[in-house]
Order: structure tokens, then C-alpha cells, then sequence
């Protein structure tokens, strides 16, 4: 019998020695509703026990053994107490209960209109408890605290945004819209002030951020959109740069196609302007930019007929003129072999290609050529009578008055223009000399008659020249 | 009865002097497990959380302690086979039937002796048939009693090795948790969370 006790007291020793057996106890415990002891032995087994399953078990103890504590605190009405309990349990059930007694802590607070009393609560559900029911209707609180208490708008805007890229469609949430309808004017007029100033792409941020959100018709945030995206490309136009102009007014026509007629004008006065751009290049000859500019309008305007007909005159304007230096070397080998008026003929066909200052100097070199050939002294007075509008005749009439003034008409000898064959070809010395008693005149001029040039061969020539 | 009212006495002794130590500020310090933030607080949630889950594996793969020792006392051995202590195991189970018997093979030659010693009419038979019993019975009782002893033995290493092997399970469930969420691959090392 004794030999059986003392087996029996073995067998019971090592099965009370085990650790399941001592996590069955603080069980069992908290089966009868002694917390306080479950939990004293969920601590003690928790430091001590091997085995990590059994340890989260009586985690688990420990845990609802404090939600049970902090209900009982709750009854007891120790709501203090049940805070701790309910932060010591540390589960989803004692968030929830916590939340109700933070709730009904701020809902006292905003009776008496402590906003201060109500941030705190409020905070501590949002911080300690973001998983809770109460979140939406706390964002929703501090909002309403945000605009009419405190009058920070953009952490009443950043608490909206939070709400809806959460909870969309939740009461609380389109209650929260009304709200944030008060503080939508004063982020349009900074994204207005921002876009006047020339920063699109933040007033755009701005824009976008509120489109994001249905506290704003769409139409109203659209034009916003559009009308700074004409802006900037508005700017891109002042800039020259017409391609991201261009890209610009589209991406507006986007959110404005009412506008569309508008912007479309506003896109063929871009493609003007490369049109025009192109013209510019060409009358400098630079082909290659002129094309360029004239190409460029068909990523804007795909079969634009003026910039064809524009990229046609180019293709025209190359072969003219590559027709014309034939023309003009043709001509220049004519000239040489004496054949003035056929030399002529060709510069002339040459000119009417493409006319350029050499080839209408060599037109007026053989037009005066041809001319000098036929009667040579006709022309060299031709040349004095028209140059300048004849002003050596009238100078030296002036000046004949001028003698007469001071000597009778039968004192003065008027020799008449002279011309005599000067040294090198088609050259002429144009002479006129008026002589006094006491004063003499001799004017001599070399005229060229190839180019029409007058040369004063001495002083008071060349002074009458002046 | 004395013994047990000593025995009582002291109990309420030590629950007194506890009640008496018991401080509920100390008791309710909301930061007492080290949780000095509300995100240490829910760092420990989440870990405690991930290896709630793990619970329903351990379950499976875990033995029972009860069972185990329930098959090691029918059988030694059996317990540390299913504890995947085979040699152990095995040990227990031989030394045991190598105990067993022996104890009823001098059980049986007692017996023998014994009969004859009852059968026998002559004083001289008598004595000598009584002695013979003697000794094998006293053999026969302790290969028992060793027999007993190595029995109790193994239902007290199958309560340890369940227990280890339990522990080592658990070990293993949350490795294999923690590795599906950290992949080795030629990019690196990904951790999904």
C-alpha cells in the first residue's frame, strides 16, 4: 500500500511538473474568473516555460484575463483603471472598449466645448486605435475642430484626404465634404495665384489633388485644368517653343472640349507661326530650318495645305535657283565670247529664276554695254544728264548764276560739256569749264559707262559732286 | 488531520501574505511588459497575432502529452517512438521485456519449487524444495521491482521528450513562417510582409 502511495506521488509529481499542466492551471483560473491569479501565473509561465506554443497560449490568457479585468473596472465604473487594463490586454475586443471610454470622455468634453479635451481623445483613437469603427467619425471631429477652432485648414485638408482614401462613401466621410466645400475657394485662389505667377505645375498639384475628390463639381475643376494648361502653353508660345505649346493645348482641349474651337484656332496660329518661321529661313536661303519648321506643322496639323504649298515654294525656290547659277555661268561664258546682248538675255532668265545683286548688276553691266556700243557719246552724256537727277547740270547752272551776278554775260565763257575718250574701255572724260576775266571753272569727270560711274578728276569737281 | 490543517494553514498563509504584497498600481502599469509606445504595443499585438495563427499548425504537428503517456504505460517505448526517439525508445522497450522476463522466469521457478515444496511429505524435501523457491522468488522480485522502476522512468522521459519534441515543433512552424516570408533569390534577399 505504501509502496503504491509513494508511485502514485511520483506519477503525480512529474504530471504536475509539466508545462502544459501548469498552463491548464492558469486556465482553469480563468475558467473560474480569477483573473488576477490567471495572469499572475501567465506571467510567471511565460518567463519560464520551454515551449513557445504553450507561452503564446497563456499570452492569450493574459490577454482576455485583462479584458475581463477592464470590463469588471468598467462596471466598477474605475474607468481610469480600465484604460490600463484594456492597454494591458492589448487586443482587438479591449481597442474596442477603449475606444467607447475614450469616445464617451471626448463626447463629455465637447458638451462643455473643450476642444483642447477632445483633441486628445480624439487623437488617442486615431493613434492608439486606427483599426476602431470610431476612426471615420473621428477624422470627421477633428476636421470640424481643424476648420472651427483651431483655422488650419491644410490639416483639416490632409485629415479629408485621409478619410476618403480610406473610407469613400462612408457618412462620415460625405458628411465631411460640406466641410471641406468652405476651404475649396481659397485652394482654387492659390492655385490661381500660383499659376498666374508662372509655377503650372504646382497650381496643377493643386488642382489635380482636389479633383481627386468629390468636393468639387468636375466641370469647374476641369476648366481650372484647362485654363492652366492654356497658360502654359501660352508661356511655351512666348518661348517659341511651339511643339510643347502645342502639346499643352491638347492635353487642355482634354479637360475644356467646350473650348474647342477656341484652342483649334489658337493651334493653326501656332502652325502659322512656323509657317512663318519657315518663310524667314527661306528668304535667308536656309533651307534645311525652313523645311524643318514647315514639317513641323504636320505634328501639329497633319496635311496642313498651307505648309505643303510652303514646302513646295522651297522645292520650287532649290531648283530655280539651281537653275539660275546654270543660267548665270551659261551667261557668263556668253560674255566672255563677246555675245553681249545673248549674255544678257541668259542674266535675265537667270534673275527672273532668282534674282540676286550680282546678277542684276551684270544685267545693268551689259544693258549699259550694249547701250555704250551703239552711240558712246550719247550715253556718257546720257550718264551726266541723269545723274542724280541731273544734278550736275543744275549745280553748274547755279553756279553759272552765280558768275553772272558778279560779271557780265559777254565776260563769262560757257564751254558746254565736252567728252572725249578716256584711257581703258567704254570710259569717257566729261568736261565743262566756265571761265571769267578773274575766275576759272574746269570741271572733268571720267564716266564708266559699263557700270555708269562718274569719277571727279579734280577738286571743284568733286565739291560740286557733294 | 493534523497534517492537513498545516497543510491548509500554510496555503492561506501564502495567499494572505500575496493579498497583502498586491499592488494594484504596479499590477495595472499599462507599460510594465515593456510596451513604452503605443506602436511597441501594437508591434507586440501583431507578433502575438502571427503566432495566434500558428497555433492551429503547432496543433496538428504537436503530440499529445496525455496520449503519449498513455502509450508509453502500455507499452514502454511507444511514447518516445512517437516522440521520434527511436532508439530510446527501443531501449526502454527491450530493458523492460528483458526484465519482464526474467522476473517470470524466476517467477515460474519459484512456482516450481514452490509446488514441489507443497507436494512433498518428507521434512528433509520440504527444506530443501522451500529454499530452492526462496531464492529464485527473490530474483523474480527484483527484476519487478527494476522492471517497476525503469517503467516509471519511461513515463516520466516520455513527459520530457513530449514536452522537447512539442517545443522543437513549435521551433519549427515559426521558422517555416518566418522563411515563406524571407525568399532567397538571385536579386537578393525579399522579405514579404
Amino acid at each position: 500500500m505504501r509502496y503504491s502511495a509513494a508511485l502514485l506521488a511520483i506519477i503525480l509529481v512529474t504530471i504536475s511538473a509539466c508545462e502544459i499542466n501548469r498552463l491548464r492551471s492558469a486556465e482553469e483560473h480563468y475558467g473560474q474568473k480569477r483573473y488576477a491569479a490567471a495572469i499572475q501565473e501567465s506571467d510567471e509561465f511565460i518567463l519560464k516555460a520551454n515551449n513557445g506554443a504553450l507561452r503564446t497560449r497563456a499570452e492569450l490568457v493574459r490577454s482576455n484575463s485583462y479584458y475581463q479585468l477592464g470590463l469588471i473596472a468598467v462596471q466598477r465604473n474605475s474607468i481610469d483603471l480600465a484604460i490600463r487594463f484594456f492597454k494591458l490586454s492589448n487586443s482587438s475586443q479591449a481597442d474596442f472598449e477603449l475606444a467607447k471610454i475614450y469616445k464617451s470622455r471626448l463626447l463629455e468634453a465637447a458638451t462643455v466645448g473643450d476642444f483642447e479635451t477632445q483633441l486628445l481623445y480624439l487623437n488617442s483613437i486615431l493613434r492608439e486605435i486606427p483599426t476602431s469603427d470610431l476612426v471615420p467619425e473621428m477624422i470627421n471631429r477633428r476636421i470640424v475642430i481643424y476648420l472651427d477652432q483651431i483655422g488650419d485648414a491644410d490639416a483639416a485638408w490632409h485629415d479629408y484626404m485621409n478619410l476618403f482614401d480610406t473610407y469613400p462613401g462612408n457618412s462620415y466621410e460625405v458628411a465631411a465634404r460640406k466641410s471641406m466645400e468652405r476651404i475649396v475657394p481659397n485652394k482654387i485662389a492659390y492655385g490661381e495665384r500660383l499659376a498666374n505667377a508662372g509655377y503650372f505645375n504646382e497650381a496643377l498639384a493643386v488642382y489635380f489633388e482636389l479633383a481627386k475628390y468629390p468636393i468639387i463639381r468636375t466641370e469647374e475643376i476641369n476648366a481650372l485644368i484647362g485654363s492652366t494648361y492654356r497658360g502654359q502653353a501660352e508661356l511655351y508660345l512666348d518661348q517659341e517653343n511651339y511643339l510643347e505649346a502645342d502639346r499643352f493645348l491638347r492635353i487642355a482641349l482634354q479637360y475644356i472640349p467646350e473650348q474647342r474651337p477656341q484652342i483649334e484656332e489658337r493651334l493653326r496660329q501656332i502652325v502659322d507661326l512656323f509657317i512663318k518661321k519657315g518663310d524667314a529661313f527661306l528668304a535667308q536661303r536656309d533651307f534645311e530650318n525652313a523645311l524643318t519648321h514647315y514639317q513641323r506643322v504636320f505634328e501639329i496639323i497633319p496635311d496642313y495645305p498651307p505648309a505643303r504649298q510652303a514646302i513646295e515654294r522651297v522645292r520650287i525656290t532649290q531648283e530655280n535657283i539651281a537653275r539660275a547659277a546654270q543660267l548665270f555661268r551659261q551667261a557668263e561664258l556668253t560674255e566672255a565670247s563677246g555675245k553681249v546682248a545673248d549674255a544678257l538675255k541668259l542674266y535675265q532668265q537667270a534673275n527672273g529664276l532668282d534674282s540676286n545683286p550680282e546678277t542684276r548688276t551684270r544685267i545693268s553691266i551689259m544693258q549699259n554695254t550694249i547701250e555704250a556700243d551703239r552711240n558712246p557719246l550719247a550715253f556718257a552724256r546720257k550718264i551726266i544728264n541723269e545723274y542724280r537727277n541731273g544734278l550736275l547740270n543744275n549745280r553748274i547752272t547755279q553756279q553759272k548764276k552765280q558768275l553772272l551776278g558778279r560779271y557780265k554775260n559777254s565776260e563769262i565763257r560757257d564751254s558746254g560739256w565736252k567728252f572725249l575718250l578716256s584711257t581703258g574701255q567704254y570710259k569717257y572724260e566729261a568736261r565743262y569749264d566756265l571761265m571769267t576775266p578773274q575766275e576759272t571753272f574746269l570741271y572733268v569727270w571720267q564716266v564708266s559707262l559699263k557700270d555708269r560711274k562718274i569719277i571727279p578728276l579734280n577738286k571743284i569737281s568733286e565739291e560740286l559732286m557733294k | 488531520m493534523s497534517r492537513r490543517l498545516v497543510l491548509f494553514l500554510l496555503l492561506l498563509g501564502c495567499q494572505y501574505g500575496w493579498a497583502q504584497s498586491f499592488d494594484i498600481n504596479a499590477f495595472s502599469d499599462s507599460t510594465k511588459y515593456g510596451w513604452q509606445t503605443y506602436l511597441e504595443r501594437n508591434a507586440y499585438r501583431q507578433d502575438l497575432l502571427e503566432r495566434q495563427d500558428l497555433l492551429q499548425l503547432y496543433e496538428m504537428e504537436a503530440n499529445s502529452l496525455r496520449d503519449c503517456v498513455i502509450k508509453s504505460a502500455i507499452a514502454p517505448g511507444w511514447g518516445q517512438f512517437v516522440n521520434k526517439q527511436s532508439t530510446k525508445g527501443s531501449v526502454f522497450l527491450a530493458t523492460e521485456l528483458v526484465l519482464a522476463g526474467a522476473s517470470l522466469y524466476f517467477y515460474d521457478r519459484s512456482m516450481y519449487y514452490y509446488n514441489r515444496y507443497l507436494d512433498a511429505t518428507q521434512v528433509e524435501d520440504i527444506e530443501s524444495y522451500y529454499n530452492a523457491a526462496v531464492g529464485p522468488r527473490q530474483y523474480s522480485l527484483i527484476f519487478l521491482g527494476v522492471g517497476a522502476l525503469v517503467w516509471i522512468y519511461n513515463i516520466f522521459d516520455v513527459i520530457q521528450g513530449t514536452e522537447e519534441y512539442n517545443a522543437q515543433v513549435w521551433k519549427r512552424v515559426v521558422q517555416k513562417h518566418r522563411e515563406a516570408k524571407i525568399n532567397l533569390n538571385g536579386n537578393g534577399i525579399e522579405i514579404s510582409f
